[in-house]
């Protein structure tokens, strides 16, 4: 376990570094890079003389960017002239929002769907429900969120779905009538692959022989479902938990852009727009950090569940 | 699948012939032509107030610059399918390559391979993109990052699949008859990790088609002058009350997705019509050889249970 441990924690490292080089380059080396705008800005003020040519590549330079990141400077924003941690945790608030909403709301109806395919449900209405799941795991969210907003625009008052002005964003009381079509669009992507996964384990999990043995001593459906299969199928669920909301960080982006909503990816969005270089480049190496941390979590969390039952099965 | 890749592929290389501009054939006295069946191009503009409501002309209208816009859904979707079905056969032989590489390379090679593909499996792919399209504006953006970062989940399937049968008793017993490693990497090991990628591939081309139509909708990356879905969809999404705009290009990033999915919806209700009109014995013999799902919590057929109790 240890050994797994320090390897995936190596894995981890050098995906940072690689991630860390390749923002460093862009950063410093790309046309629109830190140097041509630092050279615009000398220009504006009226001083001549200013090198028209980037600098080359330098180890002291890569190493000072190194130890101004361990510092915590990750530049200015150019678009909204402040540092660019302060940019992405004021629009990560409204982000976080809407994901605590459609994480609980999957968490739900995923635990419902499975009891009901496991117990309630013929062979038939199993099925459809599968291929329904699988056939909405496949449509990208955002699509789903250009559909609802055409029906939006059909049936629902502006008001319920337009977000005009980006100061009211931060506010929850003039945020939470806006949530409904991002959390919609994520629970149509979210609760398929959340049930999918829950009912292989479940189905795996019932053909066990204390299940079956329980059954056969008259236990209730109910008992059976909620005293014996989910908790042992929970810290299954818990371990792709991580894995799945890197998800969230990835169809942000398109889900508000259509809805209008400022968050963490419509930062991403316009950080591109406006070619800002810093903001962009702090976002993906947030996004880098986030997601290894979430998948090396994944990993020791499968990792600890296999490495206890190979223990158990062994004693 | 391979046939309908197969279907999809000869499709889109048929719609210039479908939908032209240009007649298809004139003959040397001009007194014959031939006119595709939609005699309009992919840029070509139509006077009046654009989008233009559907018509005998325009079947399904056209969009808000004044173009046909059947005909850019078709030229959006050849463009989408062409572009990410050479990506994903390109994606495939990297992931085919790479994979067995990490598995018969000598050692430090081999981990080198090892680490950088579980390092990149491991990267913000969209965010990474965003970041390289924001310096690279143009579609070979898109597809040299793709060809660099997308194929390490690929290239890890074909790296188990490479390692079960590099250990295989056949492969053995022909390394002891003393055949040729290069014999064994090329008829035995290589065709054998063919088979999970042979499974991956509609899961790299549903995956690189979204992630087009997703890059054109957010106006990261065009194919202007040329049609794309994703920038349909962008049009759609501007012009959002137009039920014809929207829905159009809708379905048609849907049709490709959906036919490439693994489960057909329309077996299952077959089977269901099929188990009404089978006789009773029939029923019952297909009930006990149905897989075992929870067989044991649903409950018997009346008959069957009321023959059980008489017993």
């Amino acid at each position: 376990m240890k050994s797994y441990l320090f390897k995936r924690l190596f894995i981890t490292l050098s995906s940072l570094f690689i991630a860390f080089c390749i923002s460093f380059l862009v950063l410093e080396y790309a046309p629109g890079n830190r140097q041509d705008f630092d050279r615009v800005k000398l220009l504006e003020a009226g001083v001549t003389g200013a090198s028209t040519q980037t600098s080359p590549f330098s180890f002291s330079k890569f190493f000072n960017r190194v130890l101004q990141m361990a510092q915590g400077n990750m530049g200015e924003s150019l678009t909204f002239h402040e540092d660019t941690k302060n940019v992405i945790l004021k629009h990560t608030k409204t982000s976080l929002v809407y994901w605590s909403v459609s994480f609980t709301l999957t968490i739900l109806f995923s635990f419902t769907l499975s009891y009901f395919a496991c117990f309630r449900l013929g062979n038939f209405s199993y099925a459809l429900l599968r291929n329904l799941c699988l056939f909405f795991y496949k449509i990208p969210p955002f699509l789903v969120a250009l559909l609802l907003l055409y029906l939006a625009n059909m049936i629902l008052p502006t008001a319920w779905f337009k977000m005009e002005e980006p100061t009211q964003h931060f506010q929850l009381n003039t945020l939470l009538p806006h949530l409904w079509l991002p959390v919609v669009a994520y629970l149509t992507f979210l609760i398929p692959s959340f049930f999918l996964q829950l009912d292989t384990w479940i189905q795996e999990e019932s053909n066990k022989e204390y299940l079956i043995a329980l059954n056969a001593r008259g236990f209730s459906k109910k008992s059976i479902f909620f005293r014996h299969l989910l908790p042992n199928v929970c810290p299954l669920f818990l371990s792709i938990f991580p894995l799945i909301t890197r998800n969230l960080l990835v169809l942000s982006v398109a889900i508000e852009v259509t809805c209008q909503i400022h968050g963490f990816g419509f930062l991403g969005f316009l950080s591109f727009t406006t070619r800002d270089t810093p903001l962009l480049l702090t976002l993906f190496l947030f996004s880098c950090t986030l997601e290894l941390t979430l998948i090396l979590l994944t990993d020791i969390l499968l990792r600890s569940i296999y490495f206890s039952q190979d223990r158990l099965v062994h004693a | 699948m391979l046939k309908r890749i197969l279907f999809l592929t000869v499709f889109s290389l048929l719609i210039p012939f479908i939908a032209s501009e240009k007649p298809l054939y004139i003959s040397n006295d001009k007194k014959i032509t031939i006119q595709s069946i939609i005699p309009y191009g992919e840029n070509q503009f139509f006077d009046g107030q654009a989008p233009l409501a559907p018509s005998l002309e325009h079947l399904l209208g056209t969009d808000d610059r004044g173009r046909d816009l059947l005909v850019r859904l078709l030229y959006g979707f050849r463009n989408n399918f062409l572009y990410c079905l050479s990506l994903s056969a390109f994606i495939c032989v990297i992931a085919l390559l790479l994979g067995v590489g990490s598995v018969i390379l000598s050692h430090p090679f081999k981990g080198l391979l090892v680490l950088l593909t579980e390092s990149l499996f491991c990267l913000p792919f969209y965010f990474l993109l965003i970041a390289i399209l924001s310096v690279v504006e143009s579609s070979h953006g898109i597809y040299f990052t793709c060809l660099f970062f997308f194929w390490p989940p690929f290239a890890l399937l074909v790296r188990s699949e490479a390692s079960k049968v590099l250990t295989s008793n056949y492969i053995l017993s022909a390394k002891a008859m003393g055949v040729t490693k290069s014999r064994i990497l090329f008829f035995h090991l290589l065709p054998n990790c063919l088979t999970p990628l042979k499974a991956a591939f509609p899961l790299v081309f549903s995956g690189l088609f979204s992630l087009l139509a997703y890059v054109h909708y957010l106006g990261i990356a065009s194919f202007e002058p040329q049609a794309s879905l994703g920038e349909l969809l962008s049009e759609a999404k501007s012009n959002i009350t137009n039920p014809y705009l929207v829905f159009a290009p809708l379905i048609a990033c849907l049709i490709p997705l959906s036919l490439l999915m693994p489960t057909k919806p329309s077996k299952v209700l077959f089977k269901k019509l099929q188990l009404y009109y089978l006789s009773y014995f029939e029923r019952m013999e297909n009930f006990f050889r149905q897989e075992n799902r929870l067989t044991r919590f649903i409950k018997l057929p009346k008959q069957m249970s009321g023959e059980r109790l008489r017993n």
